[in-house]
């Protein structure tokens, strides 16, 4: 853990300040460990709903019109339980369960088509250097506020965009790098390829309604919210000023549980599922650490 | 001689264009069908798709953006 010394700080401070780290960390404890068996529910059951929904339209079971919100909804809160799996928050390397963890990695996020090794390896990190307009894989989502934010998720999606996941993957390099590159390419052109066969077998709309369009507004409203949002205006680097804890105006639940992302930052060991409480506990020592509190 | 290696970079760089014609054409084809583009007309829904598909998805190789 970083202990941050501050300037002019005599030993009496320094000693303040690791009775301080030290509380951060007992606390933080309290809502580490065991197997988050929601995020498991989730991930994996989301996923199953999202892949009922092609044989459900394909027999007219399901109208079209229907599966497409539905489809949009899934592929939107997909993202977070391979979050949590990034993180090996189910299963961490060498339990019994780590099986399970890399499942939950690599199948809740089909919908929105983003490869776990290249995801994790990238969200690692944008953790080690959070706002680092260098190094930080999340760094293109800086925008001056929404518009700007959801403009430059979108034109980074572009044809001419190198990615800045894959730009990371190289700087990585090595066997790790590369196999989370190959395994980037054969996942996003396989998508692509399956998209164009179904379209071409008769089912364009389809592809377009359930997978191609809930993935790009999902794109979107994760980028925005997860990358953009927590770390806006990505001025500030250090552990405790990088991350905000900041007010959605539709609320934690569609702000996808970023409100407290800070906690995440701090303590990615603690699952989405208790940063609220774990916020709530900590809130006095983010206080005294001059955390970003904003409207909370 | 051609490597593999070279026929799937030339592949991605076409990706766009692939794109335009493996995914747009045939959704554009089923909206204009929906919207009630005359059957018995010439060029058909198909091909009037087919040319708009290749050529936005050309343009988007050669501007490097869709937009």
């Amino acid at each position: 853990m970083t202990v941050v010394r501050l300037a002019g700080a005599g030993p009496l401070a320094e000693d303040g300040d690791r009775v301080l780290a030290r509380e951060e960390l007992a606390i933080a404890r309290r809502f580490v460990g065991g197997v988050p068996w929601i995020i498991v529910v989730w991930g994996l059951g989301n996923f199953f709903v999202w892949l009922s929904l092609w044989p459900l339209v394909l027999m007219g079971v399901l109208p079209l019109w229907l599966a497409c919100p539905i489809a949009i909804l899934c592929t939107t809160i997909c993202y977070l339980p391979s979050h949590e799996a990034q993180h090996s928050n189910i299963a961490a390397p060498g339990a019994r369960l780590r099986w399970l963890n890399e499942l939950v990695g690599y199948v809740s996020t089909v919908p929105l088509v983003l490869p776990f090794k290249l995801a994790r390896l990238t969200h690692m990190e944008h953790h080690s250097h959070t706002n680092d307009p260098a190094l930080d894989p999340d760094y293109g989502a800086k925008a001056p506020n929404w518009i700007g934010a959801i403009v430059a998720s979108i034109a980074n999606r572009q044809p001419r965009a190198m990615g800045a996941y894959q730009r990371t993957a190289e700087h990585i390099g090595g066997e790790v790098g590369r196999r989370a590159i190959l395994e980037a390419l054969i996942t996003t052109k396989f998508h692509y390829f399956v998209l164009c066969a179904v379209a071409w077998v008769g089912y364009p709309l389809e592809a377009l309604l359930i997978w191609w369009l809930p993935r790009q507004f999902a794109l979107t409203y994760v980028q925005v919210l997860l990358s953009w949002a927590p770390h806006h205006p990505m001025i500030e680097t250090g552990r405790y000023r990088d991350t905000r804890a900041w007010r959605f105006p539709l609320g934690n639940l569609f702000a996808l549980g970023m409100e407290y992302h800070i906690v995440h930052h701090l303590h990615p060991a603690i699952p989405i599922t208790r940063n609220r409480a774990a916020y709530l506990a900590l809130r006095h020592v983010l206080l005294q650490r001059n955390c970003r509190i904003e409207g909370r | 001689m051609m490597k593999w290696s070279d026929v799937l970079k030339f592949g991605l760089w076409m990706g766009p264009l692939l794109w335009g014609i493996g995914f747009i054409a045939p959704t554009m084809s089923a909206v204009l069908e929906i919207a009630g583009y005359p059957p018995r007309l010439s060029p058909s829904a198909a091909e009037l798709s087919l040319v708009f598909g290749a050529v936005w998805g050309a343009y988007a190789r050669w501007r490097g953006s869709w937009l």
